[in-house]
């Protein structure tokens, strides 16, 4: 377990670093490898660094390509950790990171602050991610409260109160779109995600959510291995299933949320690459959560340096490309799966 | 000396008494029986003395104690429940989920000791799974499925172990071996087993004493041959059994008329 542990996570690491350099010198504008990297190191304080690069290169790789780039990397791999979570409580092949409503109450919330607020109110730039992240924080809570059967909540009851809140807050977000008139258009573009337009300050954000929700779920790793006898098993070897539930449940839509508010909707990402790492190394919770993790990372990064270079001075959707790929990859592997009978 | 004590014990499933006033005692080292027909209320009653259920109405005690009291691992490392499905189809190794039965007894973010590995391997051993211990348990048949459940039942180290109709979806040769194995586990360590039977003359068999459920009350308690009684099959399950005595044990069993 532990060889195959590090040989993936090494792997994967090394493969995450390698891509961040190329990923950085892809785009309209062609920065060599060896500046790319001297720019990159003169960043680091005390590090000597002869200056040998134009101040346009600079702003290039570390005010718009570098933090685009570690926003991906941070999307990727909560919307991924999170579809680890969702899928090993709920024990549902369909479960993935907006299941219990968190994209829907975001993108009602970013519609509400696109038609009727000043989206520079108060926070500035961070009003519209402000109020998409209470957006789903309110589904989030319907669902929990909706769910709720004498403390218990069995899977199928969380998911079909998902799919209640779901349709009800696209009903209202639907209305609004048809009322919006001009703004329609960016809210339709905010719900297709996109990482366009950020910086250092969105990363900030997210990094200590990322960072406390991926660390709690490696520690539970041990009581999602114990889930997937059942819950009755798992209660009968001592855990807290009601309580843990919900708090892993909490955790993982906590990422998605957080992922959602900044960025939008992007699908695909936390419900391929967990199946698809279980289909590659087993359903083992402490290779398959950071393995996964780091996964995510890159095969977003990976899908929106496309979306910024596939087409012409113009952004490809990056929800287009996750589906895109996504699904011709897991296909094959579902069908190779298939054959062998697992 | 009794090991459990049930007092005065009911459940209702919303308006619906499902267990009605029932008081009972299980001896340490004993094999005891839960039978009855299809909704008595045999399998509420294992969920309830296991503690997955709780009622208010009525109490159980381990050790003179309510099984209330007791902390979810503490309970844990006392008692293991192995249920009808036995475990499911996962792709996890037989070795991977024996080893699960270890949760109770590790440390938070402790790693299986030495200790943990030989309690694996003598499961594994007891129950003929060495062989296949590295291949995933969805490869296997739901006999050797039910055999993991047993082992990974060992690895937790129980004083009771709970069986909730284990021979439900097994052939013949499949219910002797496990019984069998369960009950050399038993004269080994000492173990009470707590089981609910659908099928009698496996009940008869088996099980030192027997309670006989209908209509979630008890009709008859006692050694086999007290409760395996033409009277009172007929009475329970409206049928007129032919009672013969096993050439071998000298148990009765039950042939249809």
């Amino acid at each position: 377990m532990n060889n195959k542990r590090f040989f993936w996570t090494g792997g994967l690491f090394l493969l995450l670093l390698f891509s961040i350099i190329l990923t950085i010198m892809i785009g309209a504008v062609k920065v060599p490898i060896e500046t790319t990297v001297r720019i990159l190191l003169g960043h680091i304080p005390f590090l000597d660094i002869d200056q040998n690069w134009t101040s346009s290169q600079d702003s290039i790789i570390w005010n718009l390509r570098l933090p685009r780039t570690f926003l991906a990397i941070l999307i990727g791999a909560m919307l991924s950790l999170s579809g680890v979570a969702f899928q090993g409580i709920l024990h549902n092949p369909l479960a993935e990171p907006y299941i219990l409503g968190v994209s829907s109450g975001a993108a009602l919330g970013a519609a509400t602050t696109i038609i009727f607020l000043n989206q520079n109110l108060f926070i500035g730039q961070l009003t519209l991610p402000f109020f998409a992240l209470i957006g789903s924080l309110i589904t989030l809570g319907l669902v929990l409260l909706l769910s709720n059967v004498k403390k218990q909540r069995g899977n199928e009851t969380l998911i079909l109160a998902g799919v209640v809140i779901q349709s009800l807050s696209g009903a209202i977000l639907t209305f609004l779109i048809a009322i919006s008139g001009e703004q329609m258009q960016s809210i339709i573009f905010w719900m297709m995600g996109s990482l366009a337009n950020k910086d250092w300050i969105d990363i900030f954000i997210i990094l200590p959510i990322f960072i406390i929700g991926m660390i709690y779920l490696f520690t539970q790793s041990r009581v999602l291995n114990v889930m997937a006898l059942g819950e009755r098993a798992a209660i009968h070897l001592g855990v807290n299933v009601a309580r843990k539930k919900l708090i892993i449940l909490i955790v993982a839509s906590m990422l998605a949320a957080s992922a959602v508010s900044i960025v939008g909707i992007i699908g695909f990402v936390g419900l391929v690459i967990p199946h698809l790492i279980r289909l590659l190394i087993g359903p083992d919770h402490r290779i398959l959560l950071p393995v996964s993790t780091l996964a995510g990372a890159i095969f977003l990064l990976w899908t929106d340096t496309l979306a910024r270079i596939v087409i012409d001075s113009r952004e490809v959707p990056i929800g287009v490309l996750t589906a895109f790929i996504g699904a011709p990859v897991f296909a094959y592997f579902l069908r190779k799966g298939l054959k062998e009978g697992s | 000396m009794d090991l459990i004590r049930v007092n005065n014990l009911s459940f209702k499933y919303g308006e619906k008494k499902v267990i009605n006033n029932i008081s009972f005692n299980v001896n340490d080292g004993e094999s005891f029986g839960i039978i009855g027909p299809n909704g008595s209320g045999k399998t509420t009653l294992l969920r309830l003395m296991t503690g997955l259920l709780n009622s208010s109405d009525g109490e159980i005690q381990f050790n003179g104690n309510p099984i209330s009291n007791y902390g979810k691992k503490e309970l844990a490392r006392l008692f293991a429940v192995v249920e009808q499905e036995g475990t499911p189809p996962l792709a996890f190794s037989v070795e991977e989920v024996v080893a699960m039965g270890r949760y109770p007894w590790l440390k938070p973010f402790a790693n299986l000791t030495k200790l943990d590995h030989q309690i694996i391997h003598k499961a594994l051993t007891t129950f003929e799974l060495l062989g296949i211990r590295n291949q995933p348990v969805n490869t296997l048949s739901g006999g050797q499925r039910q055999l993991v459940s047993l082992a990974r039942a060992m690895v937790q180290q129980p004083k009771v172990l709970f069986l909730d109709e284990p021979t439900t979806y097994l052939d013949i040769g499949n219910q002797q071996s496990l019984m069998r194995h369960i009950r050399k586990w038993q004269e080994e360590k000492g173990l009470t087993t707590i089981m609910v039977l659908h099928d009698l003359n496996l009940a008869a068999q088996y099980c030192d004493r027997l309670v006989l459920l209908d209509q979630g009350s008890i009709k008859a308690i006692g050694k086999v041959e007290e409760v395996i009684r033409e009277q009172e099959i007929e009475k329970v399950y409206k049928i007129k059994p032919i009672l013969v005595k096993h050439p071998l044990t000298k148990v009765p069993q039950i042939l249809l008329n």
